[in-house]
């Protein structure tokens, strides 16, 4: 018999009990289901934190931020100086590796407004780098510019959002002056808008969440911010970006020595990696990839020996059939055939309904992961979807563990002697 | 041996001192103890016997499903006392035709299918095994049936279906199995008319059989008690 009639006839033993089919690879559907729903949704997650940190500016950047001190040294925390800028010079001097630095001030949320309309900005201090260790783009206009630090201009780039809600659609902002906080300032350039995401509440949505994080902010020279709002020159925070991740750890290292020299041996602030985040986070994916696939291969392997238990009941119910189509000329090898194809069948069945659940399964989560608020990361899940290529992997995977799991009882179907086979009642 | 040289004369099977024991427990039974038979073209014999004389054992063996313990058999010729599971698979497929007495139809498969069954194992084309299998189940005269599946068939349309299965791989031989034990006497006189006209055709036919009404109708009767044949006469 060929694989065609073998086929043929697999379909119609499945079609003959439904009802037995279908829980025999109710194993294999649940397995399925979960590993190719579990890989979807890992793998979404890992989509969105990766997004996620090139948002916050890619694997060469590294935060400094100020920190207190440390147990040992929390009695002197007066006289710890904090990050400032000479920290920005000594780097400059003394780090090579650093191609980008950006000090920055954050001024919290203030409001700009012109011509009645109102905004709450997050205003920032910050230098021309900026743009470059965050990744970002200018659509009109341009980004500050060292000159502005010098003149400490009052100028400043707004956020795409802020924008948006102050002028009108038909107005061009460049050269236009706006009120921050009560000082005048002109607009010398409007970010490009970042979108979040593929989609969904999280994603291209730029007035919540981190849309309006990434969106709503206002940018002027350091040196503007430090006169008229801070009137010292401590920074919030400093982000540099390293020419090449190759020097990512060298350059941490370099950083700790120069910062602790310029602040006096205080150690008042914290060097962290996007790097170390990342790492975090592949800990978590191991983990669940691991917890979850544990699972799902059980459930498979269960799913497994399900079929292969009814596969040995159903031949035990047709030693008679087995026993004619010997008698009128099938080889082993034919029988084996016959009951190995109808067992690959019964499990990639199951396996595509499997398929079906998973794609019901991811939606759901993300539905769930949309609904219920969480954090921005988890919103952004919404687009995560079910790649053909896990599909694929897991309809092979059901045809595998059917052929595996069908082999010992075509094995015992093929090797039955015709002449018992056809006595047996 | 060639064609060239087989001859009208040559037996289509002949068993050599054929002798099969099955070991039942710590005993030995001689199933078949020395059995020499010839049967040729044109024959219809009926094998007449008790139950445990042996006939079902020689049928199985004429038929391929069992291996001699010691003796010979040939086939149109052919040495086959020593030949493997597989080609006596090809045997079965390709020059034998079964006929059993409880019909032994595949309850799923259409009378069509089932009369298919032999040709999908000897790698005939789809195409000319449905041919073949219209042909077979014209002779039974059930052309008209072959969209049905044997539950709803009466007994002897179903002896017909298994008949027309014997038949559609043009075998050397046909080996009946009871045939006429599960039928009412006018499907037994019906059956038995096919057998002859099988007969009448050149095709020979060995019918095993407990019934001496039954044997009547055959023009050789081969009579067996404990493995032996006790007696082989023309009738």
């Amino acid at each position: 018999m060929n694989f065609y009639g073998a086929f043929i006839n697999g379909l119609r033993e499945i079609l003959a009990h439904k009802m037995r089919s279908l829980l025999s690879m109710s194993g294999i559907i649940l397995g399925v289901a979960a590993l190719v729903a579990m890989v979807s949704v890992v793998q979404g997650m890992v989509g969105q934190f990766k997004g996620f940190i090139e948002m916050q500016g890619g694997i060469e950047k590294i935060t400094i931020s100020t920190e207190s001190l440390p147990k040992e040294q929390e009695h002197l925390q007066d006289s710890a100086p904090g990050l400032r800028m000479v920290d920005v010079d000594a780097i400059r001097k003394l780090v090579p590796s650093v191609s980008h630095i950006s000090p920055e001030i954050s001024i919290r949320w203030t409001s700009i407004s012109r011509n009645g309309k109102e905004f709450n900005a997050r205003v920032t201090g910050t230098m021309s780098d900026w743009l470059v260790i965050n990744k970002r783009s200018v659509e009109k206009g341009r980004f500050l510019a060292d000159a502005d630090e010098l003149t400490r201009a009052k100028v400043c780039v707004l956020g795409s959002l802020v924008a948006e809600e102050i002028f009108e659609s038909n107005e061009d902002p460049i050269g236009k002056a706006v009120k921050i906080g009560g000082e005048w300032f002109t607009v010398v350039g409007i970010l490009n808008t970042y979108s979040v995401g593929k989609g969904g509440p999280g994603g291209k949505d730029k007035k919540r969440g981190p849309g309006r994080w990434m969106n709503g902010g206002c940018y002027i020279p350091i040196h503007t911010a430090m006169t008229n709002y801070t009137s010292n020159d401590k920074l919030s925070s400093l982000y540099v970006r390293v020419s090449s991740v190759d020097q990512l750890e060298d350059t941490v290292s370099q950083l700790d020595r120069v910062l602790l020299q310029s602040h006096n041996g205080f150690q008042d602030f914290s060097i962290s990696t996007n790097e170390e985040m990342l790492d975090e986070f592949k800990k978590t994916e191991q983990s669940f990839m691991i917890s979850l696939g544990g699972v799902a291969f059980i459930s498979l392997f269960i799913g497994g020996i399900g079929i292969m238990n009814v596969m040995l009941a159903a031949i035990n119910e047709r030693i008679r059939e087995i026993g004619v189509r010997k008698a009128v000329g099938a080889r082993g090898s034919d029988i084996f055939m016959q009951f190995l194809v109808e067992t690959a069948l019964v499990s990639s069945l199951g396996g595509l309904l499997g398929l079906l659940l998973s794609v019901a399964l991811v939606e759901g989560i993300g539905m769930v992961m949309a609904g219920g608020g969480g954090s921005p990361m988890s919103r952004g899940m919404v687009g995560m979807s079910v790649e053909p290529s896990v599909m694929l992997a897991g309809f092979v995977f059901s045809v595998g563990i059917g052929v595996i799991s069908g082999i010992f009882p075509a094995l015992r179907a093929s090797r039955l002697d015709p002449i018992e086979a056809l006595r047996y009642e | 041996m060639p064609d060239s040289e087989k001859t009208d004369n040559t037996p289509v099977i002949e068993l050599v001192d054929a002798r099969k024991i099955y070991r039942m427990g710590d005993e030995d039974v001689n199933a078949l103890d020395g059995v020499s038979v010839k049967i040729h073209r044109g024959e219809f014999i009926a094998i007449l016997g008790p139950s445990g004389s042996g006939k079902s054992t020689m049928m199985n063996m004429l038929g391929f499903m069992d291996t001699l313990t010691s003796g010979k058999m040939f086939f149109e010729g052919e040495d086959v006392s020593a030949i493997g599971a597989s080609k006596r698979a090809w045997y079965r497929a390709n020059r034998i035709g079964f006929i059993f007495q409880a019909f032994n139809l595949l309850p799923r498969l259409t009378v069509l299918e089932n009369v298919m069954l032999p040709l999908t194992y000897s790698r005939v084309s789809r195409r000319e095994a449905e041919e073949r299998a219209r042909e077979a189940l014209s002779r039974v005269a059930l052309d008209h049936r072959i969209g049905h599946i044997p539950s709803q068939l009466s007994g002897g349309e179903r002896q017909r279906v298994a008949t027309a299965r014997a038949l559609v791989n043009n075998p050397g031989v046909v080996l009946a199995d009871e045939p006429t034990g599960n039928l009412d006497s006018k499907n037994v006189a019906r059956t038995l008319d096919l057998l002859r006209s099988l007969r009448d055709s050149g095709l020979p036919v060995v019918m095993v059989t407990h019934d001496l009404e039954v044997a009547k109708a055959t023009s050789r009767v081969v009579s067996m008690r404990d493995g032996k044949i006790l007696e082989d006469y023309l009738q």
